[in-house]
């Protein structure tokens, strides 16, 4: 693959991942999500395949959430609880079992660079997600008198919910527009 | 129940409590069972995660292997790759220099290699030692494994073995040549059934023709086309051609072709008929002592025939460049003789000559003739001559379809039996196609140059003839046979049975020769002689009579230059040729017989078997040569690989072997499935010559495997063995 394709490649992914952290939550500048090309190139070079930039070079801590673009297995932990990995091809079933083992005291999720070329919440076909916080999500239960389990659900594996990160119990808030209602308002349960 | 509450309200608490005693019970055994399985993939994962740490050893991957399945030693050999450590988990090298590259090309033996999985191992043997434990990890889930019993784990060393470049993608395997052979042998029993087909066929028209009362009705002549006047004037003009031929017998028997088809409905059957029995006659008494004449244009005709009337216009320019200009003419009518021949198979006529020229070609001929004498002079009184004949035609085609079985099963006959056998004949019009090059091979034979020949025609004798009584032999054989014929005292001396003695005239001293030298020197000048008087006659059209330099001679006259000038190309190009085994011995002997004087002063460069460098086309060895060396090429490069061996390996020795045989156009032509047989024989005859390809026939894996291959056929490599050994020593005792 030519450097040209690399780097865009590689400043999608970076650019997404901003997104990403932005949609999380996390404190990211307006400078770092409106990063063009140009820019990516100028601050990390724009020849990947001699080491500019390294891969390395591009992890992105923000606050205790550490992104990081890796080949799998080389995980390195410094006192760093919560990480998104970015590999560039699927993992092996023993390595993502390794994830799974450490998910009590870390918590990893894992992405493949190719799901990241594009931020799938952008997309005209997906409805706006907002995630709920525990306070809202007491607040939902009471209101409509339900218990949790009479909730529509969402799978742990939704491209969405990989997306927010979310955990299991979590209730995200989907706004759809419609045509008689001007917005429709659904909710669904991590399961 | 219903009937006794009181009852069932006294036990219900007790099969609650009972109920609820096995649901616990259950539950505890689906939890315990649960666990169990987690506490599987936990430790498989465990043993996986220490599995990618160097160093291991062999007693704890044994011990490993029991507790994980295959999908996680793969994951094992993945993982250590991705840490740059080899997958081998034993192997404790890095990794460095990992081809990006897909597949590997071996160029050693022809093979595509895929090596998405060799790059992870930093060697074949690592690659060959992992894949071997790799097959014997099971392939059940961990956790269901309790009852199974413990499996022992073979650990290939990496020191000794080979190894594997990768998984092959392309490549031959030996299990084709069976299927091949068997494909062979049933083609070979349809031709067969579809040429006793026809001949039965053809009774049935005979009998209703022999239906038809009136004699007159059945008018052979009638039947022929007017292609056959094309035929017949290609036939005169061949008789023509003969010019200064001294065979007027053969010429009469061309002739006697002509007379039936003359058009002249005025002659009766009867003397149709003799004139076909008179014609066979003298075919027979003509071919049987020619058969030998001359190889080259033999060669040039078998050609022919041999490649079938589709791809004659081809083979035609071939011809052309072999034959010389004057027996160029003579191939060219053959061909279209032959080309109307086939057009008219159903001529009875015709058939019959051919019938009679098959019988003279083959040892049959004898028997033949007794049968045609009792069919003369058994002709019924009451029957009519035209039924006659009928029934004679009859006798003859059933001998015909006889010989159609018989042929294909003798494969060292000639080269049109095998065009038998590659085009399975539907029709019987593709039946007689077949004779037409052998009838078209015996009367060419009549009218060539027959001077040289006649004093050693007794000797000449060696050609193969057909055995059609033969018993059915088996491939192997049949093939010995042929690539007996292909052995000569050159052969010998190159495989070291015969001490080679330095004064033998062989073919390949003539650089050593001086006489040759100065004959050749010779050549070279006269041919720059010619090519100068081309120069001045050329020159002379162009200035008229310029001035020429002193001290040359007058120019002749123009006519008597181009006279000149074509003589010496006919010299020249029967010059180039080459000449072929057969003639040089023949001339030897000839040579040696009668003295040196019988044919020195008609043509000098008859004296002595003329070798000249193999400068061009016109060599029909190089040819043969060539084409033996392509097939043999094709079929040994998938015998190589399994016997251990590289095509360079003996490629060299065999190109030299295969330049030591004498080749002639009817014994080069095999079944793809014999050209391995072929090669086998080669390889086996190439031990004699090399101790590596020696090695591999006694040792006893690789000859094991040859034996497998050998089985497959019916034979051993005993057999082969001795068949070879066999046929060497009886060539040396002959020589």
């Amino acid at each position: 693959m030519d450097d040209e394709q690399e780097t865009y490649k590689l400043w999608r992914i970076r650019k997404t991942i901003m997104q990403l952290c932005h949609d999380r939550g996390y404190l990211v500048t307006q400078e770092e999500l409106d990063q063009t090309l140009d820019n990516f190139k100028e601050t990390f070079g724009d020849k990947p395949s001699e080491g500019k930039p390294r891969r390395k070079d591009l992890i992105v801590l923000t606050r205790c959430l550490c992104f990081s673009l890796m080949s799998p297995r080389s995980m390195q932990q410094d006192n760093i609880m919560r990480a998104i990995i970015v590999v560039q091809t699927g993992m092996t079933p023993s390595a993502k079992q390794a994830l799974v083992e450490m998910a009590p005291k870390y918590i990893l999720e894992q992405f493949i660079e190719t799901e990241l070329l594009v931020n799938i919440t952008e997309h005209m076909l997906v409805p706006e997600h907002v995630v709920m916080t525990p306070e809202e999500k007491t607040e939902l239960l009471a209101r409509y008198k339900l218990k949790e389990s009479q909730l529509p659900r969402i799978q742990q594996g939704d491209p969405v919910a990989r997306y927010f990160g979310l955990k299991r119990g979590q209730v995200v808030k989907i706004i759809r527009p419609s045509e008689t209602a001007g917005r429709y308002v659904s909710y669904r349960l991590l399961v | 129940m219903v009937g006794e509450p009181g009852k069932s309200s006294m036990e219900k608490p007790h099969s609650t409590h009972k109920k609820q005693e096995t649901e616990d019970h259950r539950k505890a055994e689906l939890e315990r069972k649960v666990r169990h399985r987690v506490a599987c993939e936990a430790k498989a994962f465990d043993i996986v995660n220490r599995l990618l740490e160097t160093p291991i050893t062999e007693d704890y991957l044994k011990e490993a292997c029991q507790f994980i399945s295959r999908s996680h030693y793969e994951d094992i050999v993945e993982e250590r790759a991705i840490g740059h450590l080899c997958g081998y988990p034993l192997c404790g090298n890095t990794l460095s220099n990992i081809p990006k590259k897909k597949y590997h090309i071996s160029t050693k033996s022809n093979r595509v290699f895929d090596i998405t999985e060799r790059k992870n191992f930093c060697s074949n043997q690592c690659y060959r030692a992992s894949k071997y434990l790799q097959m014997q990890v099971p392939d059940t889930p961990v956790w269901g494994r309790e009852n199974d019993p413990r499996v022992n784990y073979e650990l290939l060393s990496t020191a000794g073995s080979r190894g594997d470049v990768g998984e092959e993608v392309v490549g031959l395997s030996l299990v084709s040549l069976k299927q091949e052979v068997l494909a062979l042998e049933k083609l070979d029993r349809c031709t067969q059934e579809t040429k006793a087909a026809p001949a039965n066929k053809k009774q049935a028209r005979d009998m209703t023709q022999k239906g038809q009362k009136n004699p007159e009705s059945v008018p052979v002549s009638a039947q022929i086309p007017d292609e056959d006047e094309g035929l017949n004037k290609k036939m005169n003009q061949l008789s023509l051609d003969k010019g200064d031929n001294t065979r007027p017998s053969t010429r009469t028997s061309g002739g006697e072709c002509v007379v039936p088809s003359d058009g002249s409905l005025a002659k009766s059957e009867k003397t149709v008929l003799e004139h076909s029995m008179k014609d066979l006659s003298i075919t027979e008494s003509g071919s049987h002592t020619e058969v030998d004449s001359d190889d080259d244009v033999d060669a040039a005709v078998t050609d022919t025939s041999s490649y079938g009337v589709g791809t004659q216009t081809s083979v035609s320019k071939d011809d052309s460049l072999m034959a010389d200009s004057s027996s160029q003419s003579r191939t060219a009518a053959i061909q279209s003789e032959s080309v109307t021949d086939q057009s008219q198979s159903t001529k009875p006529h015709i058939q019959s000559t051919y019938q009679g020229v098959e019988k003279s070609g083959n040892t049959l001929a004898s028997s033949a003739g007794s049968v045609k004498t009792n069919e003369t002079v058994g002709q019924e009184p009451g029957e009519s001559s035209a039924a006659y004949l009928m029934r004679l035609l009859d006798k003859k085609k059933k001998l015909l379809s006889k010989m159609a079985d018989i042929q294909p099963s003798a494969v060292d006959q000639s080269g049109f039996s095998h065009s038998n056998t590659d085009i399975p004949p539907v029709s019987d019009g593709e039946v007689s196609s077949d004779m037409p090059g052998h009838k078209i091979q015996k009367s060419l034979a009549t009218d060539l140059p027959r001077e040289k020949v006649t004093d050693a025609r007794p000797q000449a004798k060696k050609k193969p003839s057909p055995k059609p009584s033969q018993p059915k032999t088996s491939p192997l054989e049949a093939v010995c046979l042929i690539i007996r014929q292909w052995v000569t005292e050159e052969t010998l001396t190159y495989l070291g049975i015969r001490p080679s003695d330095g004064h033998e005239d062989t073919p390949r001293s003539f650089h050593n020769d001086p006489e040759m030298q100065r004959k050749y020197q010779n050549l070279c000048q006269r041919l720059a002689g010619q090519e100068k008087d081309f120069e001045e006659v050329l020159g002379e059209e162009e200035v008229g009579s310029g001035d020429r330099e002193d001290g040359r001679k007058p120019l002749p006259h123009f006519e008597e230059l181009t006279k000149q000038t074509a003589e010496f190309q006919l010299k020249v190009t029967e010059f180039l040729r080459g000449p072929t085994p057969q003639k040089k011995k023949l001339v030897k002997q000839g040579d040696e017989g009668d003295g040196a004087g019988c044919a020195s002063d008609k043509e000098p460069s008859h004296e002595r078997p003329i070798v000249l460098p193999a400068v061009d086309s016109h060599n029909q060895q190089l040819i043969r040569r060539r084409i033996v060396l392509d097939r043999l090429n094709h079929s040994i490069s998938a015998l190589l690989p399994p016997l251990g061996l590289g095509v360079q390996d003996v490629s060299g020795i065999l190109r030299e072997l295969v330049f030591t045989f004498s080749f002639t156009s009817q014994n080069i032509v095999f079944k793809p499935a014999e050209w391995s047989l072929v090669s086998f024989i080669l390889l086996k005859m190439l031990a004699f010559k090399s101790s590596q390809v020696a090695g591999v026939f006694d040792s006893e894996v690789k000859g094991k495997t040859l034996d497998i291959v050998l089985s497959r056929l019916g034979h051993s490599s005993a057999s082969l063995s001795s068949l070879v050994h066999n046929m060497l020593m009886e060539q040396e005792a002959v020589n």
